[in-house]
């Protein structure tokens, strides 16, 4: 197709679309708009780390919660196990994800969803730092960390493959030093169940384990194995925010309190 | 004369995210109706403003890398919704040209073109629909767009390449309208 075929086939395609009116900006909504978040602070949330620990690189996947409320309220609310309810099978402490489910998920996952839309290669799976497998009754999780991007896959009831979320330059090690925390993966997933919230993540030296503390101070115990660590659990969508990590290190200590979604935004480092 | 600023709040910061938010609003509306449901744009425009003023810092200074910054912030937003909802594969873009582009009093024949690129367009793939949207309808260079979907330069080329042969070889395996032969 030629360079003139091309501008062609563009000035049609752009003849061919509806218009819509101009100067929306002006509108009452959105003036109300831009009034309403100038007064928000922008030390909340993300804003809170300062900006000379915040990193420059760029963290494509966003935290669900904000995007889900827009498509309406999630058909089944789920649970935290038990009962007729939604993820009943659902644990809070993990079991181990065997071996060839783990290669099973990861490699379906990228070959599916990753490769597609991103263009991550089966070949970058293969020279991972680390595919971290765990299995919460029906259903199985993973991270895929390798030196360029991360991802999270989820495998439902059903048997159907979700990819939770990616995140491109993670840090090194070495900036995560003894306690660091870099939360990779935090996302909000919806499968024939309803919602989850997803995370992954990468550890200091020192961490041994990490518990999850939803707002209602339920606990549930990610799996952790050589500085990487995986969790989730189920969430409703229009779920209070708050949910922290704590990190017990080899020496017994606890580092507490840690958000969630602010470690999202830039991780902590040692 | 100017309001104070809200506590906390530099003043600089609040005179870049107006500038920022005046001109960018439209055209960030425009993407997000483009692909999802119109009562639902200004929700997901409401929540990408929101993280542009929480994190100014990271938005680019210049504006045409800004409008780039926000595009890619939005269509996260709206991927996680999508992929949250089930309905990734049922997204179909809509065709919707911003205000000032030329148009209005096509001739009889332009309408007929107009109603087969439609249907084309119809037949594309939501990822060719998504390739030929960032770059025919939201001016985008091909790094920026590849930034918007999370993909390298020469991937996105790639993809459009191959979205516009698909989109020309629609075009022309579409039947021939029996009211214009006649």
């Amino acid at each position: 197709m030629s360079s003139n075929d091309r501008r062609d086939l563009d000035l049609q395609l752009r003849a061919a679309a509806t218009p819509v009116a101009p100067g929306r900006v002006r509108q009452t909504s959105a003036q109300a708009l831009l009034e309403h978040i100038v007064t928000v602070p922008r030390t909340a949330e993300g804003a809170a780390v300062p900006a000379a620990r915040r990193s420059h690189r760029t963290r494509w996947a966003l935290a669900g919660a904000a995007a889900v409320a827009v498509t309406g309220a999630a058909l089944v609310v789920p649970g935290l196990g038990g009962g007729d309810q939604a993820y009943a099978s659902w644990t809070a402490t993990p079991a181990a994800l065997a071996t060839g489910d783990t290669r099973e998920l990861s490699q379906e996952c990228v070959r599916e969803k990753l490769q597609p839309q991103y263009g991550y290669t089966p070949a970058e799976l293969a020279a991972a730092k680390m595919v971290l497998g765990e299995r919460r009754g029906d259903y199985s999780y993973l991270s895929i960390a390798t030196p360029r991007w991360t991802a999270t896959c989820f495998r439902d009831k059903a048997g159907d493959v979700h990819q939770g979320s990616i995140m491109e330059a993670p840090v090194t090690d070495a900036a995560l030093g003894r306690k660091g925390v870099e939360m990779q993966g935090w996302s909000q997933l919806k499968t024939s169940e309803g919602y989850a919230r997803l995370m992954s993540g990468h550890l200091g030296s020192e961490v041994v384990a990490v518990d999850v503390v939803l707002p209602g101070g339920k606990k549930v115990q990610a799996t952790v194995k050589d500085r990487y660590f995986v969790a989730w659990y189920p969430e409703a969508v229009d779920a209070p925010g708050g949910t922290t990590l704590t990190l017990r290190l080899a020496d017994g200590s606890t580092v507490a309190g840690l958000a969630a979604r602010d470690l999202h935004e830039a991780p902590e480092l040692d | 004369m100017t309001a104070d600023p809200p506590t906390g709040t530099e003043p600089a910061a609040e005179v870049a995210f107006r500038a920022l938010f005046e001109a960018a609003y439209d055209d960030l509306l425009l993407f997000v109706e483009r692909r999802t449901h119109a009562l639902a744009a200004e929700d997901v425009v409401a929540e990408v403003f929101l993280t542009a003023w929480r994190r100014l810092d990271d938005v680019p200074p210049d504006l045409d890398q800004a409008r780039a910054w926000l595009f890619t912030v939005a269509h996260h937003l709206l991927r996680n919704s999508r992929r949250s909802d089930h309905r990734q594969q049922a997204v179909a873009l809509r065709i919707l040209r911003e205000p000032g582009a030329t148009d209005s009093g096509a001739p009889p024949d332009d309408v007929a073109a107009r109603l087969d690129l439609t249907r084309a367009w119809a037949r594309l793939s939501p990822g060719d629909q998504q390739v030929l949207t960032l770059t025919v309808f939201e001016d985008l260079t091909g790094p920026q767009a590849a930034r918007v979907l999370g993909i390298s330069a020469t991937a996105f080329s790639l993809r459009l390449l191959r979205a516009r042969r698909r989109l020309r070889k629609h075009l022309t395996a579409l039947p021939t309208d029996p009211g214009a032969t006649a």
